[in-house]
């Protein structure tokens, strides 16, 4: 088992989470979001997001509208669906149970594990 | 110095060097392969073009115009590699299974070096084509059969193909597999896309703008018409290559092999050389440079064609233009050299001889009876004839040539009979004049008083064309009479006589040589015979032709 699996793994799970995130907060183009993904260094490159992007959409939690740019061509600029909220509100609810939990398993004071 | 290549992604307009343009080429269309197989792929591929604009277009924007490497390699840092846009998406190309590995619609004909044999152009094709090499080979040394046409095809595809040498040049040429299953499925998949791109426009909020709506109108009906153009372009394209290959081989076999099997040249049937034909006039050096310039004439547009039509068929890059200069400035030296073949050849009309023999004639009787030889010569009885002055072209006999000699009958100044034959030619210089005279061979030969000619002359041995001609002078004194035999109207030319009778009725006839030139021995009898109706006039013909014998038993006796 590679080490690089294992994280990639898991931060997919986060990614998509944290995507939802940042739209349920403000409706923004894919480079705001990858630059808050890039500040929390979650991700590095542009490239894995677009993909990501495109599939929330097709599975109706996340809607978008062409926006004028004076930098270029017309953006995309992404919006959580009425679904995508109640769903972003269903992943707040698993990862705080998951934190609880990790945070939990993880401060076991030592007696208990045996 | 560098070329460069204008693009449009998203509808700009970026200019990138020749490296940055291949180098990001390269990059989408691994990008386009990682996501070909998934539902989201064309939005996906669009999202990142169009951000990739919006990159450029920030570059641009500082303060210069041409994208180049470097802005390239900053674009693929900030966007990732192929393999990190691929993260996300393993489980989906899991579960959809890799049914195409390779790019689609990018395919190129390229030279494969790896697996050539000679050029490989073969294996090239092949690859483009996704079938064995061997396939192709054998196409074309199949073709090779036919007059070589194949040939000159390959040998012209081996200059114009680039060789597939760096990396992505060798993918561009495996690419996809273009089958007919494949291109019934791109042509589907076109079709998917204009549909699920009309729908979602009309789903769109750009649904009320008008500007967009006739945009997507627009585009909509080009793409549809780009696919029926794709269809029928690449039909034109193989029948004009069928077509130009028939021209090419049906030529080839006319110029250079005494064939004909698609030729357009063929005479009533007969079938011949091209080259051989004008070797009759030319000399045989000018002939050879002459063929060669009207080969090359036509089979340079030819070529021209087939080239068209396999860009209407296959993808290819053409490696160098300069192909097409030389071309065209061989077509226009093959016509200049054509028009100085032509001069040359009139030139060798120039100058004329003639050679002139005379003999007497010496016989036993009053009367001289002339007969034809020869007289089934196939230029009397055939239709097809080539008729070049008084020469005679044999077409279905190698292309030997015979002449039509001229007999002219006289009256003698003398009292002597006698024949003059004069043999004429034409050539470049009095003395090739002289040459072509002496191989002119005549034939004709006395039995006492029975003269009999050869119905042709033959120039056979040189079998050139120099408007040869034999003009025979018979001479005959006042008084003499001359029996005219059955089939002479082939050579008599414009005999002088009396009752103005045409040469070809003046055959089976006795005449007797006048001051004023030859006198159908009582004429009566012809106009009666022209009237030939009166019988009683019939009978007196008979009678009358009776004393003629016995007149003439009385003449032969003295």
């Amino acid at each position: 088992m590679k080490i690089e699996n294992s994280k990639a793994q898991m931060r997919k799970g986060v990614l998509e989470y944290c995507i939802l995130s940042i739209l349920s907060r403000k409706d923004s183009y894919a480079s705001d979001i990858i630059n808050k993904l890039k500040d929390a260094k979650l991700i590095v490159v542009e490239g894995t997001l677009y993909p990501l992007l495109t599939r929330q959409k097709n599975a109706g939690l996340l809607s978008y509208r062409w926006e004028e740019s004076t930098q270029g061509p017309p953006r995309k600029y992404y919006k959580l669906t009425d679904e995508g909220v109640s769903f972003l509100s269903e992943m707040d609810n698993s990862w705080t149970d998951l934190v609880v939990a990790v945070d939990k398993i993880k401060n076991f004071p030592e007696d208990d594990i045996s | 110095m560098k070329k460069t290549i204008r693009i449009n992604i998203s509808g700009l307009i970026f200019n990138l060097d020749e490296d940055a343009y291949g180098k990001l080429q390269h990059y989408l269309n691994s990008i386009t392969n990682k996501f070909l197989n998934t539902e989201d792929g064309n939005e996906v591929i669009a999202d990142v073009e169009s951000r990739i604009a919006e990159l450029f277009n920030e570059k641009v924007g500082d303060r210069k115009e041409v994208i180049n490497m470097e802005d390239i390699d900053y674009i693929i840092e900030i966007m990732g590699k192929p393999e990190d846009f691929e993260e996300y998406f393993d489980e989906e190309v899991e579960n959809k299974g890799v049914k195409y590995k390779s790019s689609k619609s990018n395919r190129r004909v390229y030279r494969d070096p790896d697996n050539r044999v000679l050029s490989g152009l073969s294996a090239g094709i092949a690859a483009y084509l996704g079938i064995d090499p061997v396939i192709v080979r054998v196409v074309f040394v199949l073709a090779t059969l036919f007059y070589g046409a194949s040939l000159l095809i390959y040998i012209l595809l081996w200059i114009i193909i680039p060789e597939a040498k760096t990396t992505s040049q060798k993918l561009e040429m495996r690419g996809q597999d273009v089958n007919l299953s494949n291109i019934e499925k791109s042509i589907k998949d076109e079709f998917t896309n204009v549909k699920s791109n009309f729908s979602k426009w009309q789903n769109s909020p750009s649904y009320s703008r008008f500007s967009e709506n006739v945009a997507s109108i627009i585009n909509l009906i080009l793409k549809i018409g780009l696919i029926a153009l794709k269809v029928v372009l690449v039909i034109i394209g193989i029948y004009l290559f069928v077509v130009s290959l028939g021209v090419l081989g049906g030529l080839t076999g006319v110029f250079f092999f005494n064939d004909t099997i698609i030729s357009p040249f063929t005479w009533n049937d007969m079938s011949f050389s091209f080259s051989d034909f004008v070797n009759l006039f030319a000399d045989s050096f000018t002939a050879v440079v002459g063929i060669i310039s009207v080969y090359l004439l036509i089979i340079i547009p030819a070529l021209w064609v087939i080239y068209l039509s396999l860009k209407l068929i296959f993808r290819f890059k053409v490696r160098t233009k300069a192909i097409g200069i030389i071309a065209a400035a061989i077509w226009v030296v093959s016509f200049v050299v054509i028009f100085a073949v032509a001069t040359r050849t009139a030139y060798n009309f120039k100058s004329d001889a003639d050679i002139s023999k005379k003999y007497d004639i010496n016989y036993n009787s009053d009367t001289l009876f002339l007969e034809l030889i020869n007289s089934d010569k196939q230029f009397y009885t055939k239709n097809v004839k080539g008729e070049f002055g008084s020469v005679y072209v044999d077409f279905e006999n190698d292309l030997k040539l015979s002449g039509k000699p001229r007999l002219f009958i006289e009256k003698s100044e003398t009292a002597k009979t006698t024949i003059e034959v004069i043999k004429e030619s034409r050539g470049m210089t009095k003395k090739q004049a002289y040459d072509y005279v002496k191989n002119i061979n005549y034939d004709w030969l006395q039995n006492d008083s029975l003269l009999k000619f050869n119905s042709y002359f033959d120039i056979s041995d040189v079998n050139k064309i120099r408007g040869q001609k034999v003009n025979v002078y018979l001479k005959i004194p006042i008084g003499k009479v001359v029996y005219i035999g059955g089939n002479l109207d082939k050579i008599i030319y414009d005999v002088p006589n009396v009752q103005d009778i045409y040469d070809w009725n003046m055959t089976n006839e006795y005449w007797i040589m006048t001051k004023d030139g030859l006198s159908l021995i009582d004429s009566n009898i012809k106009t009666t015979d022209i009237k030939a109706e009166n019988i009683e006039e019939d009978i007196q013909k008979t009678k009358e032709v009776e004393e003629l014998e016995e007149m003439k038993k009385e003449l032969d006796s003295m």
